[in-house]
């Protein structure tokens, strides 16, 4: 019975049409939802340098710090530390697969 | 057979109804503007939790300060402080009438911070005045966008809410950066814009002996392989672009044009095929003010014929108020030896050079 059934115009029409729509609208939803992932903002660093050594410290943004702010002392050899630099670090990218 | 013929004719019968109601009826223009409109309203929603997602961050941040009443300050601040910009049909002394204009309302900002808050310091009141101008920008951007949308839903103008929901997505990104602002302003680290501040920073060793040589704008004097080096800058750390213009002005007068060589640096914003941090370097005055400053530093170098270099650090407007990236620190380091390298290639042992580092001076001395 189910062999004998035949498909009119009409039907094929309505068929295509709701075929298109659906996977229109499934596109839009998926591009939509895969836009709005979670941002994530990375972290703030702030990179110290000393003036008598050289030697360079990074450590993360604490609320006051800015580029030329003095005082802290050296690690390595007691000297007077400088912020020379302080910037956002990007989050680190996910590793690509390799099949 | 017959079956199929009766389906064929009520297929034809259907295109053509369908083409005629497409044609000679305004039902598709309906249904566009009912699908518009209602991304457009999605889109308002959006806007209107980053205004009040903002005033939140903002409170937050001011409460941070001490301050007593936040939210009055804020509510106070946002419709007011306008600017009318000057007749531009006469332009005789066009930007000396904005450059009144610019100062008499930096002015009363200034004025009614310190009334409302009369013992900050500086680097606070210059930190207040930002944020407010921040939900400024947030409240005026969904003015906008409501007030053209109700305008469309009130002539069922369906071309303007096209135009709307074209545009919307762009809007919703800027409106974006703005609320991002706020975090980055309330933080305090350097912001993209204070790529230029962070360029004259890096000539300099020392930042003792600096003179205030126009309004939060700052001069330092020092040297490079024999020539003598003038730096002008905002004065940090608080978030202020100062008057660098008037800064130039003032410097080559008083040093009556003996100057080899200008060196502006600022941020520049990319376009869309361009990478952040790219550095580009050219002639002309690098600063992005509404005039009054461009026009101070082109004139001096004119009137002293004096060459004016720029270098500029390319960013999006998104990163330019947001928190300083490492892609667009790489370009300051990469922006300092450029302006080094004209320094040395293109004036002698025994010259003098200034240099002029703009842009906002959050977060570098």
């Amino acid at each position: 019975m189910l062999l004998e059934l035949q498909l009119d115009p009409l039907y094929i029409l309505l068929i295509a049409i709701i075929v298109f729509l659906s996977s229109y609208l499934l596109v839009s939803y998926l591009r939509e939802s895969s836009t709005q992932k979670k941002e994530e903002k990375g972290k703030i660093i702030t990179i110290k340098k000393c003036l008598s050594c050289n030697y360079v410290l990074n450590k993360p943004y604490d609320k006051g710090d800015y580029v030329g702010k003095r005082g802290e002392k050296c690690p390595k050899c007691g000297g007077e530390m400088m912020i020379t630099a302080i910037y956002l670090e990007p989050p680190p990218q996910p590793q690509a697969t390799t099949s | 057979m017959d079956g199929v013929q009766d389906w064929t004719s009520m297929l034809i019968a259907i295109l053509i109804l369908s083409s005629f109601i497409l044609n000679f009826t305004d039902i598709p223009q309906k249904i566009q503007f009912t699908r518009y409109s209602s991304v457009v309203r999605r889109k308002l929603i959006e806007l209107i939790e980053f205004e009040e997602d903002g005033k939140r961050k903002s409170i937050k941040y001011l409460k941070d300060m001490n301050l007593p009443n936040p939210k009055t300050l804020i509510d106070d601040y946002v419709d007011n402080f306008f600017m009318i910009f000057p007749v531009e049909r006469e332009p005789i002394d066009v930007i000396k009438r904005l450059k009144h204009l610019l100062r008499t309302r930096d002015e009363a900002v200034k004025r009614y911070v310190l009334d409302k808050v009369p013992n900050v310091s500086e680097v606070d009141r210059q930190k207040i005045e930002v944020l407010l101008e921040l939900n400024s920008v947030l409240t005026y951007i969904n003015k906008v966008v409501k007030h053209y949308y109700n305008l469309g839903v009130k002539f069922n103008d369906w071309i303007m809410m096209m135009q709307l929901a074209l545009q919307i997505n762009q809007i919703v990104r800027l409106a974006k950066a703005y609320r991002d602002a706020i975090d980055s302003f309330g933080v305090g680290a350097p912001i993209g814009d204070g790529a230029g501040a962070l360029v004259a920073r890096m000539l300099l060793n020392d930042t003792s002996g600096a003179s205030e040589i126009a309004p939060e704008t700052v001069l330092y004097e020092t040297s490079l392989e024999g020539r003598k080096l003038y730096v002008i800058k905002a004065k940090g750390p608080g978030p202020t672009v100062g008057w660098p213009g008037e800064a130039l002005e003032k410097l080559v007068d008083g040093l009556e044009c003996k100057i080899s060589r200008i060196i502006t640096v600022d941020a520049a914003l990319k376009l869309e095929s361009e990478k952040s941090g790219d550095v580009a370097y050219g002639v002309g005055a690098a600063i992005g003010d509404l005039g009054p400053e461009k026009i101070a530093m082109e004139r001096i170098a004119s009137k002293c014929s004096v060459p004016l270099d720029a270098v500029v650090i390319k960013m999006s407007n998104e990163e330019a108020i947001n928190t300083m990236t490492k892609q667009i620190y790489e370009g300051v380091v990469r922006a300092t030896d450029i302006v080094k390298n004209t320094i040395l290639s293109k004036t002698r042992e025994g010259d003098t050079v200034i240099v002029v580092g703009v842009g906002n001076t959050l977060g570098i001395e």
